[in-house]
């Protein structure tokens, strides 16, 4: 954006345009300089395949007047994430994703200017390529992708802490424009840094940047446009390849295998408490579902079995990244996000407005949320008061709630109060049922045999 | 004049005189400025540019190297003896 400021603007950093998002209207204002070019590619074939292929946002045109801006409306994505609340495995299809696109725009004679994961959002489980500004004719006879610089340090880098070093990728959200290799560097072990791929990604950078001291002009490169072509083909498949080897070898944690190893449940009160939601989605249809505490996505699963568009929220990465996997083999329109709805996503960027907090997307959005072996963490881990928990989730609905009363004899709720029975001494099923009927009905109740108790809310 | 251009030492100089000039011509070309909107991170551009470099001058070389071998082939066939007869022998009816 070239003129006025940035407020109650989406995405204003892109000279060639800018991005308003009212209610579930998406605009695009096209800068009248790059109007005829961004017109030019969604009318041709690849734009529309792609379209077609639900990899890139649809784009309808309102207004093409000459020398004046170019009128563009998105739908909106069903549910907009960020890539600080992304698994390991969705960072790396949304960088796949990325690369194919640059590679198909190369033989049509366009590529990418810019390449960051903020380009991508998630429809369900599959990738999209939201930024259609992002795309710019090619200069036949450059051989150089300068957008790389941005693709590493937005998407290489945050894996290659995460892979290498542990930081998570969660961290990214106070680094819009990624790492820089100085910033992994003194941390690596040397024979991290002198390996494949970080011997290119981050020593050598590096230490070319140290001893450059930095800046100066980027260099331009022309070749015969045929070789600029195949040099720029080939160095796509470097970039993939090192990718692929930053994607983080799937890890166990303390979570991801709760479902199976949980010994608080036997299989029967296990397959009685899917049997109570399955039942409950049949009976609501919902059209989207929140899964709160999603794990591994079980009930995520049998919510979209009923034809719903489930978002579900995790704290623990491995959960969320095995359901995602699932998700995305299976084709489902899950879209499970590390999130904590303790501590929520906050808006950051600047004036606090260049991305929507996690409550502030999540608001009214869902037929039904759920909240299945959460609110005891809530309650007695975050110690957040059960009258608050109630109003959030009469907050998020717009219809109807499950969830699960765990009481005071579960031996998860011992292992959660460490103790300090005395300040929980208050809750119980009969101050739950006060709290949450204060805005919600109850439309079933059931409790399984090792004393849990479902419940299925309609909202008043 | 024939046997001394195929002489492999005499190969490899052009070869490498190729590879220099390359080199050379892609250097030259280095002067103007990139139009990046995002920044396009010195080390990083400086990676791409020289495995660009290095990758253009073997698609170049190869390129070269190609046409070389073909046209060595054709004259070789055309000037053997054999290599005549058979067309002649495969060209009668």
């Amino acid at each position: 954006m070239s003129q006025g400021t940035s407020q109650n603007i989406a995405t204003f950093r892109d000279p060639a345009g800018s991005l308003h998002i009212h209610g579930d209207q998406v605009l695009r204002t096209v800068h009248p300089l790059h109007a005829a070019e961004c017109l030019r590619f969604l009318q041709s074939d690849l734009a529309r395949r792609w379209t077609e292929q639900g990899r890139l946002v649809a784009s309808h045109v309102l207004s093409a007047e000459a020398d004046q801006p170019l009128l563009l409306e998105h739908p909106r994505v069903f549910f907009p994430s960020y890539p600080w609340e992304w698994t390991p495995g969705q960072w790396v299809a949304a960088g796949e994703l990325t690369l194919e696109l640059c590679g198909q725009l190369l033989h049509e004679g366009w590529i990418l200017k810019d390449a960051t994961p903020l380009n991508i959002l998630f429809d369900g489980s599959r990738p999209i390529f939201v930024d259609v500004l992002s795309i710019e004719r090619r200069d036949p006879r450059s051989p150089l992708w300068l957008a790389y610089g941005q693709f590493a340090r937005t998407f290489l880098l945050p894996l290659a802490a995460y892979k290498h070093l542990g930081w998570p990728l969660a961290a990214t959200l106070n680094r819009r424009d990624g790492y820089e290799p100085v910033d992994l560097y003194p941390y690596l072990s040397t024979l991290d840094r002198w390996g494949a791929p970080l011997r290119s990604l981050i020593t050598l950078p590096y230490l070319f940047e140290k001893r450059k001291g930095g800046g100066g002009t980027p260099p331009r490169l022309n070749q015969e446009p045929q070789i600029a072509a195949a040099v720029l083909e080939r160095n796509f498949r470097g970039f993939a390849r090192a990718l692929h080897a930053l994607e983080p070898k799937g890890r166990d944690s303390r979570w991801s295998e709760y479902q199976t190893v949980a010994d608080h449940y036997t299989d029967q009160e296990r397959q009685h408490k899917q049997e109570f939601v399955d039942r409950a989605m049949q009976l609501l249809r919902p059209e989207s579902v929140l899964d709160i505490g999603g794990n591994t996505g079980q009930y995520s699963r049998i919510a979209a079995s009923v034809g719903a568009r489930v978002v579900a929220w995790d704290t623990d990465v491995s959960s969320s990244d095995r359901n995602w996997r699932q998700a995305q083999v299976a084709g489902l329109p899950i879209l499970p996000l590390v999130a904590d709805v303790a501590r929520p996503t906050p808006a950051v960027g600047w004036w606090n407005n260049e991305s929507l907090t996690l409550l502030e997307r999540a608001r009214d959005r869902f037929d039904c949320v759920m909240m299945l072996g959460i609110l005891h963490h809530l309650l007695l881990a975050d110690q957040i008061p059960i009258a608050d928990v109630a109003m959030l989730l009469a907050s998020l609905t717009r219809r109807s709630s499950i969830v699960e009363w765990v009481p005071k004899s579960d031996v998860r709720y011992i292992d959660l109060c460490r103790g300090r029975d005395e300040l929980y001494q208050h809750l119980d099923e009969d101050l739950f049922v006060e709290e949450f009927t204060r805005h919600f009905r109850i439309v079933l109740r059931e409790q399984l045999s090792n004393g849990r108790v479902l419940f299925l809310f309609e909202k008043k | 004049m024939n046997r001394l251009c195929r002489s492999p030492r005499v190969l490899r100089f052009l070869f490498c005189s190729l590879a220099a000039l390359q080199i050379a011509a892609l250097l030259v070309a280095f002067e103007r400025p990139a139009r990046a909107y995002v920044d396009p991170g010195s080390g990083f551009v400086f990676l791409q540019v020289a495995g660009s470099m290095f990758a253009g001058a073997l698609y170049y070389m190869r390129h070269r190297l190609k046409r070389i071998f073909h046209a060595m082939r054709g004259s070789a066939e055309i000037s053997s003896p054999a290599g005549t007869q058979t067309e002649v022998a495969e060209n009668q009816p």
